[in-house]
């Protein structure tokens, strides 16, 4: 009984209870878990079940979030990652660029199916950087959020699952509202609904499309993330999150900046206080490593002579 | 009338508080299990629960606040993992000796060093010797059933101990899944209020002052101590047959039976049995169902109670079993230990395999799980397998580098 048989009749028992993978990429806070739970719900209206395995990369900020979703006919679904993906939705364009094993791992275990993209390309421009052949379908579900939702920025997840219902047609644009509208009474959930049966409305869908690894373009913005969250390992993150004008990322409003010829201490203790252990002297230099700075301010607090100053760190250019 | 919704693993275990009115609820932020007391904070917001939220200042001191509550008489819950375990060890041990049924669900997460937030049960099961009741869980629908029963048993007046409910972090903890919400009279009706008398008082405080006029700490060592820690033996032995007796009761009320303390398919005519635990139980039952569609014999044994340890039942079970397979998510290689622990000296005796994988969040598939029996079914047929090894993965396997 050779191993090649127990797999056929794994690849048997996945056909006939109707099992399909579905894998939905996004970055922390746009809504791709919830989306998922959406659909999960929706999906259980029309009598499927499904399980999901969230897998995160475990950044602090901006971390991307892979939910391997598996449905079908009746409860049994393992809880593993997805490495045979059928219907991939991928909410923001940048993660193709992204470095990180997971993530690398999770596009490609797509090659053949839909492929769903939250962005303003039309299908045949998605730089998708592996091999594929199947169906591509776009919308700006970003844009649409912000038509659809107040607040900013607009987490598109739920808006992404008008996409998801045209694309694929595996699950209805009824079931997907009326999940939304269950978890979310009231206002809020008609406003999502009503991006979702935007994003249905708008979404571009083109069969028969094929991508071949290596030929994507990827913009240098591709990587922007894969430099917060990718290889090698310590990668510079934006200094001030709250220089891209984007509220939800601020973090270090405050840098240490310090005046040299103000130091008199023999022995300066702030290198003994920094609980990120970023202050040296080099060279008879003050230095701060402000890749790993946290803005804390423990130096400024500790300095006998105030010799450093906490600044805004949009003024700060290491 | 039951309500069907997508919960999370942490939804699940907050909406368990909630029927179970839970009513001092402890706080200390740590991913993946906080999500548990920030729903619950949700549900006081909107009414529908009522309990305090003790949030203090690390996970000792609100351990600590759980322990001394629940000892007051009051249904206390607090959520947490791995680092913040670690940090509450020493309420932690005092709680078991106590009597105190604190409930505490652990969304598992990897012990650091380096930074991981990923899934693997080193932070519960480092914790076996605690003398806390342990039980792991499959998926959502399992966290809320199995949280609900605990507090029926970790209350039984004959047991009072404390209890993890495991289930794996992000993996479960974060992933949505249907669950079915048993209604709010059937919970009151299963689960009565929590009562703790004066009596309860193990260490014998009162009796001590007013006999022998001795003012004594409750901590000094005394001419009891090793009767006191015997005790605990007692109420793990009574636990045993309570979780069996209470998943009875709770798969005939609602029609959904996670398994006593262990759950089985298809030992009976099994050549190989694998033993797992937690959510790749899920994982595993496919493989099997592969496994015996190509007409291997092959059964599953589920551990949900992990303390106390089923040795009885494991070594009635098991003893004619040819090869045994244990796949587990933990470090130490616990599950192996005690299985070949229980079994030695019956005859006959099973060979047992022992299988180290999912470390650190590493993804177990099921080929991963079909490979590891069919190395059970090479030892069947007299052929060589190791005794013990880690198994690091059928996809992704990283090169383990030499000399660190």
């Amino acid at each position: 009984m050779s191993t090649e048989h127990v797999s056929e009749q794994l690849s048997d028992l996945k056909r006939a209870v109707g099992y399909k993978e579905i894998t939905v990429v996004s970055i922390a806070g746009q809504g791709g878990a919830l989306a998922t739970e959406i659909l999960s719900a929706a999906l259980s209206k029309e009598g499927k079940f499904s399980s999901v395995n969230m897998r995160t990369t475990g950044e602090r900020r901006m971390s991307p979030v892979i939910n391997c979703m598996k449905v079908a006919d009746q409860p049994m679904l393992p809880n593993s990652a997805n490495y045979d993906t059928a219907e991939m939705l991928v909410m923001e364009g940048k993660l193709f660029g992204n470095q990180h094993d997971w993530i690398i791992q999770a596009i490609q275990s797509i090659r053949r199916g839909v492929l769903m993209v939250a962005a303003p390309e039309w299908p045949h421009e998605v730089p998708f950087p592996y091999d594929f052949e199947g169906t591509v379908a776009t919308v700006d579900a970003t844009a649409i959020a912000e038509e659809a939702l107040p607040m900013r920025p607009a987490p598109s997840g739920l808006t992404a699952l008008g996409l998801y219902a045209a694309a694929t047609g595996a699950v209805g644009l009824d079931s997907i509202c009326g999940a939304i509208q269950e978890r979310f009474p009231g206002k809020l959930g008609e406003m999502n609904a009503n991006g979702a049966r935007m994003a249905y409305e708008r979404t571009r869908v083109q069969t028969g499309l094929s991508f071949q690894a290596g030929k994507a373009k990827l913009r240098m913005d591709h990587f922007e993330l894969g430099k917060v969250s990718g290889k090698p390992k310590f990668q510079r993150p934006p200094l001030a999150g709250a220089s891209e004008g984007n509220p939800f990322l601020a973090w270090r409003p405050r840098l240490p900046v310090t005046d040299e010829a103000n130091c008199t201490c023999k022995f300066c203790i702030t290198p003994t206080f920094c609980p990120e252990a970023v202050i040296f002297w080099r060279n008879g230099h003050y230095v701060v490593d402000y890749e790993f700075c946290k803005g804390c301010g423990i130096c400024a607090e500790v300095c006998v002579h105030q010799t450093i100053q906490m600044v805004d760190s949009t003024q700060v250019h290491p | 009338m039951a309500i069907t919704r997508a919960l999370t693993g942490n939804q699940a275990a907050a909406h368990a508080a909630r029927l179970c009115k839970v009513q001092m609820v402890g706080f200390f932020p740590i991913g993946p299990s906080d999500e548990v007391a920030e729903e619950i904070a949700r549900f006081i917001q909107k009414g529908q629960m009522k309990a305090t939220i003790m949030d203090l200042q690390n996970e000792r001191s609100v351990m600590n606040a759980m322990v001394m509550g629940s000892e007051s008489g009051v249904r206390t819950m607090f959520a947490t993992n791995s680092e913040g375990l670690y940090f509450a060890a020493e309420p932690i041990k005092a709680a078991a000796v106590h009597r105190v049924p604190v409930i505490v669900p652990v969304a598992n997460r990897a012990l650091e060093p380096p930074l991981i937030v990923t899934p693997d049960y080193q932070d519960t099961v480092g914790l076996r010797d605690s003398f806390w009741l342990q039980v792991y869980c499959e998926n959502p629908q399992d966290v809320l059933d199995t949280t609900i029963q605990i507090f029926r048993i970790a209350e039984d007046p004959t047991i009072r101990l404390p209890a993890f409910v495991c289930f794996d972090g992000w993996e479960v903890s974060h992933s949505s899944f249907t669950v079915s919400l048993p209604d709010q009279a059937d919970v009151d009706a299963f689960v009565p209020p929590y009562e703790r008398e004066p009596e309860d008082d193990i260490l014998r405080l009162d009796y001590r002052e007013m006999y022998h006029g001795q003012r004594t700490l409750a901590e000094l060592g005394t001419d009891d101590y090793m009767e006191q820690r015997h005790h605990l033996l007692s109420a793990h032995a009574r636990a045993l047959d309570a979780i069996e007796a209470v998943n009875r009761e709770y798969a005939a009320l609602t029609g959904r039976n996670w398994g006593g303390v262990i759950d089985t398919e298809g030992i009976d005519d099994a050549d190989v049995v694998i033993v797992t635990m937690g959510a790749m139980t899920s994982t595993a039952r496919l493989a099997v169902a592969a496994l015996r569609r190509a007409g291997r014999r092959v059964g599953l044994v589920k551990m949900r109670a992990f303390r106390p340890f089923p040795a009885d039942r494991l070594r009635e079970l098991l003893a004619r079993v040819p090869v045994v397979v244990v796949i587990e998510r933990d470090i130490s290689g616990a599950i192996y230990q005690e299985l070949r622990s229980a079994l030695y000296g019956s005859i006959p005796c099973p060979r047992v395999l022992g299988r180290v994988a999912g470390i650190g969040g590493r993804d177990v598939t099921p080929e991963d799980i079909i490979h590891l029996a069919e190395e059970g079914f090479t030892a069947a047929a007299g052929g060589a397998a190791e005794e013990h090894r880690w198994h690091f993965g059928l996809r992704g396997a990283r090169v383990v580098r030499g000399g660190r």
